[in-house]
């Protein structure tokens, strides 16, 4: 036994010696009065053996949930790498995230805020010298959704599960201050019969007064019948993308551009992720088309791009007012790349499409996006006050119901959002912050009926989604912080018109409160370890990271206690 | 992985010595600063520990990121004080941002010359080692390890955050 306990000594100390050891640890807990209970503990676990021509390590990610605040339960490991590093030189064993170039191909996520993890688990191989990169990868990738195309929907718990092997490389030449990029990746699932294959090609060009970037996709999709006398036609689709980026002094102007013909579908199955077996996969996406915000109202009012059928652009334009203020102003335009309509007589299942130019439509039929977003940010004279003010506007066609030569009718939403933040240092120990947004939003059916040519006598109507024609929302919080060791929040939202006509009956997940309220503080321990306590509720909708979107159900009246530390 | 595979394989009981390992190392935790091939701002590729000094500021940031903002504008005020402090901000964009960050950068004047490097995170891999997320999370080295982590930003952390230089550089 002495031996025993003497080894494991000996063993530990020597290992520790060498050996870097990084923890995090994570726990959580949530349970409200609509029955959104989670409880869950996360630790991430780095060890790595730091030599002076390589480096082995390895990244553990653990996982008791039951349920977890969004997705299926864990019980042990939910994640792991290890790798060898060198020079030239890696090998990776787990769980992989690779991006290739700008990610139009290939872009490996884990956001786990919203059960969104694209990695496969298997193989990655870097090799890389002064002028060029190899990336190999191989492995299985397992993603999953909450659709309402199929049964048993809940916004937390995903009922659509898509098994996957990918391999593929991706090769790229630095020359000069360019990059040019070749890759390929082959994809198959077996459970649909499918295999796709993604071909791309890229060049990445930085110069004194900008940048340059253009990126081509090719996808095929095949499907096979097995058995089956049905013939599964082969779907193609193609990707372009080009961006721009532009300096004057300090003024810098980025456009871009981008055509995607992945999937193109008509109204009806448009959507429909399950039956598109040609449809963008979740590994792609797109490098741009998405304005990430920062406040609460206009993140929940984001637009996913769509890989599978959209042209866009996009302009901003950024630069110093003066020494303290600085300006963003954002446009974004896009549309599907064909117009609808469902021709008179016809039934209302049949479609026909025009092919768009290589410019966004503004047609109803063609799903037009609008957003103008300008923000001004910066300090009071004596640096103690930061702040962000800023208007959006957005018009959105995002379904086409008919487009007949007697009925048009579109479900559309426009809104105006007005957000405002400051925050302030009052002295060395107190901090406060101040965040005010207020929106009109309008959702619903633009119906028109003809009954002339003339036009005079057709009877256009507007059927809200919402209780109230136009819904008027309003955010406030209000958060105080002392000596970097407390914090105090309150936050209240509010709107005039609650959301449970969306609510068809079939989901209860639908939010019918008019207000919510909430209270929460925090105490830092120590500069990476924090306990907060949170009391109250939180409205529900869309939550967005870096492009990518999911509803979130409301938290009602409820309690939240996180804790995190790291161990360095 | 399925459960059923790694109980067949046995890997939950060496999971459960792993955590058992990892518990006992936060006794001996020391966390180095890894030398990962990483690309600049400018396309460039080079190793982390070329950009790095005997003291460094280390920032995983984000345009989005209200916090982030205000520490790097903080940081941009007093860093030419500390002469000898090289700075390296690491972006969390995503990889399709690249070209908005770098007018986000130009515009707002980051003082980028040998001491002060912008990099890409692209692959997440950098915030994965060092569980960046949720982001900004400040790293200060001392001769590539490191000596002082902090989450989060308010006006007035500088004031700690100078004070964390200087005991490193006075160590």
């Amino acid at each position: 036994m002495i031996k025993k306990v003497f080894t494991a000594i000996l063993l530990l100390t020597y290992s520790y010696s060498q050996t870097d050891v990084s923890n995090q640890l994570s726990v959580r807990y949530g349970d409200s009065k609509n029955d959104y209970n989670y409880n869950e503990v996360y630790l991430d676990t780095k060890l790595s053996l730091n030599r002076a021509d390589y480096r082995l390590e390895s990244i553990f990610t653990f996982e008791i949930s039951d349920p977890p605040e969004i997705g299926l339960k864990e019980d042990g490991l939910r994640k792991f790498l290890l790798g060898f590093y060198n020079d030239k030189f890696s090998f990776e064993v787990g769980d992989i995230y690779q991006t290739w170039g700008r990610g139009l191909l290939l872009n490996q996520l884990d956001y786990q805020n919203l059960d969104f993890d694209t990695g496969s688990r298997g193989l990655g191989l870097t090799f890389q010298d002064d002028w060029k990169t190899v990336n190999i990868i191989a492995g299985d990738a397992a993603s999953r959704k909450s659709t309402t195309v199929l049964g048993d929907y809940d916004p937390r718990v995903p009922n659509y599960f898509v098994d996957q092997f990918l391999y593929g490389a991706d090769i790229s030449f630095d020359i000069d201050k360019s990059n040019i990029g070749f890759a390929f990746l082959f994809v198959d699932e077996d459970k649909r019969n499918l295999s796709h294959t993604l071909t791309s090609a890229r060049i990445d060009k930085s110069y004194e007064n900008g940048e340059f970037f253009v990126s081509m996709i090719s996808k095929v999709s095949e499907k096979d019948s097995g058995d089956l006398e049905i013939f599964y036609p082969e779907k193609d689709g193609t990707g372009f993308y080009i961006s721009n980026t532009n300096y004057l002094k300090d003024w810098a102007l980025t456009s871009s551009y981008r055509k995607f013909t992945i999937d193109v579908n008509d109204p009806i199955i448009r959507d429909n992720i399950v039956e598109n077996y040609g449809q963008a996969l979740d590994i792609q996406r797109s490098p741009s088309g998405f304005y990430q915000h920062t406040f609460r109202l206009l993140s929940r009012n984001s637009r996913e791009v769509n890989l599978n059928d959209e042209i866009g652009l996009e302009m901003q334009l950024l630069g110093p007012i003066n020494d303290n203020v600085n300006i963003s102003v954002n446009y974004m335009k896009s549309s599907s790349s064909k117009s609808w309509y469902n021709g008179a007589g016809v039934l209302i299942g049949d479609w026909f499409n025009d092919s768009n130019s290589l410019m966004p439509s503004s047609s109803q039929e063609a799903y037009p996006f609008e957003e103008l977003f300008i923000e001004l940010s910066g300090y009071n004279t004596n640096g103690k006050a930061f702040y962000k003010v800023g208007i959006d506007f957005q018009d959105q066609v995002f379904n086409v119901l008919s487009n007949s030569a007697e009925v048009k009718s579109f479900e559309i939403t426009q809104s105006l959002t007005l957000p405002f933040l400051v925050s302030i240092a009052i002295n060395p120990l107190w901090n406060v912050e101040f965040q005010l947004e207020l929106q009109r939003l309008k959702t619903g059916f633009d119906t028109t009926i003809i009954s002339d040519v003339d036009g005079i006598n057709n009877s256009h109507s507007f059927y809200s989604l919402l209780s109230e024609e136009y819904q008027k929302n309003l955010f406030l919080a209000l958060s105080a912080n002392y000596k970097q060791k407390w914090s105090f929040n309150v936050s209240h939202e509010s709107t005039n018109s609650d959301e449970s006509l969306l609510n068809d009956g079939q989901d209860d997940s639908f939010d019918s409160a008019n207000q919510w309220n909430s209270f929460s503080m925090a105490y830092k321990f120590k500069s990476d370890h924090t306990l907060e306590l949170f009391y109250g509720s939180i409205r529900g909708g869309l939550d967005c990271t870096n492009g990518v979107c999911r509803y979130v159900q409301a938290f009602d009246d409820g309690i939240r206690i996180d804790y995190s530390r790291n161990f360095d | 992985m399925s459960e059923s595979f790694i109980k067949y394989y046995g890997l939950d009981i060496v999971f459960r010595y792993l955590i058992l390992f990892a518990l006992i190392g936060n006794l001996f935790a020391q966390s180095n600063f890894p030398n990962n091939t990483v690309r600049l701002i400018n396309n460039e590729k080079t190793n982390l520990h070329s950009l790095t000094s005997k003291v460094s500021f280390v920032s995983f940031w984000a345009t989005w990121c209200i916090p982030c903002i205000k520490e790097i504008d903080k940081l941009n005020e007093f860093i030419d004080d500390y002469e000898d402090v090289s700075v390296i901000l690491i972006n969390e964009d995503k990889p399709g941002d690249k070209a908005k960050v770098k007018g986000f950068v130009r515009s707002r004047k980051y003082p980028i010359d040998d001491n002060y490097h912008i990099i890409f995170d692209s692959d997440q891999k950098l915030s994965r080692q060092f569980s960046a997320q949720p982001i900004p999370l400040t790293l200060i080295l001392k001769d590539n390890e490191v000596v002082y982590r902090k989450r989060g930003f308010y006006l007035g952390d500088e004031i700690e955050l100078k004070k964390q230089l200087d005991d490193a550089l006075n160590d």
